[in-house]
């Protein structure tokens, strides 16, 4: 039916299924800040004009962005049964304690921090996942911290 | 026991480990509570910026690139990731708010943003903080030309030289 997004396991389940996962670490994955990446960035934001790469520095906006899909968040989404297709952005947030450079290596460490099963006037329920991202280097300094809400909505029929 | 990592994301002013830049600037005769940024239009938001935020962001959700994808579920077309529009609004609250370096930033998604809208950034000091630690927090918003809200955000910026020089940390040393 147009406007309907299907949810192959009722949201309900889904929370079930999802809350003894609340507070569990997932597999830490490196990240190597690349200057091509950082170009790239800059191109698809339209930031002309600041040479960030050849001064090592990074965009504000990179360092709010990296690491949000990283393979073991978009795993455990998976896992849990949500349709990622079909989740949507609800909230972030994000705290610089140290900048990151071009060039360098860091590793991102994630886990589930939060989980919410909510209903609406506009959807019939949705789910809300906080991941929160922790940017360390290899000495276990923290860079970055953010959290981000993910949305799985169930729309009414 | 190791320390965790993880916790509460709240502005933490962790000026001692910023970049050193001397700011000699007096921001505190710049920005005043109640001060506007100058409202800036950007967009369309073009399907090629959103291919290349995808690649450099890992952000690969069909949904916001794949026409008949986005039409399958229902919607009218694709629509831009929220975090491709948070990033430039991001980007204008570090031009808008320099000298000062934004340190936390929380960003709420409001509405879907469309390809083909013009949007409008803006924001607005909401108090100065000018004791020993001085900084700022300011609101952000990105919204459509007919004034609805895409994107709110709230945000932090500290003085880097001055956060230096009052640092506890940096006091204790010789």
């Amino acid at each position: 039916m147009k406007g309907t997004i299907k949810v192959a396991n009722s949201l309900e389940s889904l929370f079930i299924k999802a809350k003894p996962l609340l507070g569990t670490e997932l597999a830490r994955f490196p990240w190597a800040v690349e200057e091509g990446q950082v170009t790239q960035f800059q191109k698809s934001l339209h930031v002309d004009g600041v040479d960030f790469v050849s001064k090592r520095e990074v965009p504000l906006a990179y360092s709010v962005s990296i690491g949000l899909w990283g393979l073991p968040h978009y795993a455990l989404l998976k896992n849990i049964g949500l349709d990622v297709k079909n989740v949507v952005h609800g909230e972030q947030s994000f705290e610089l304690i140290e900048p990151l450079q071009v060039g360098d290596s860091y590793v991102i460490s994630q886990k589930l921090s939060s989980l919410f099963l909510k209903e609406s006037s506009k959807y019939k329920q949705m789910l809300l996942l906080t991941i929160q991202s922790v940017v360390i280097d290899s000495h276990g300094t923290v860079f970055i911290r953010k959290n981000h809400t993910s949305i799985q909505l169930e729309q009414n029929e | 026991m190791e320390p965790s990592l993880f916790g509460k994301i709240t502005p933490q002013f962790s000026w001692n480990k910023m970049n050193k830049k001397s700011k000699d600037v007096n921001w505190e005769q710049i920005f005043k509570e109640g001060d506007c940024a100058i409202e800036h239009q950007i967009g369309p938001i073009e399907l090629q910026s959103i291919v290349q935020y995808a690649g450099a962001s890992g952000d690969f959700n069909p949904i916001h690139f794949d026409q008949d994808f986005a039409r399958s579920l229902g919607f009218p077309s694709v629509f831009v990731m929220g975090m491709l529009p948070g990033a430039i609004l991001a980007e204008f609250a570090r031009d808008w708010l320099s000298p000062l370096q934004i340190n936390y930033i929380k960003f709420r998604f409001v509405d879907k943003i469309w390809p083909h809208e013009l949007l409008i950034l803006g924001g607005e000091v909401k108090q100065v903080y000018s004791d020993s630690l001085p900084f700022i927090e300011a609101h952000l918003w990105m919204k459509a030309s007919d004034g609805s809200i895409k994107i709110k955000a709230n945000c932090t910026a500290i003085d880097l030289a001055v956060n230096e020089k009052n640092d506890p940390l940096n006091n204790r040393k010789g």
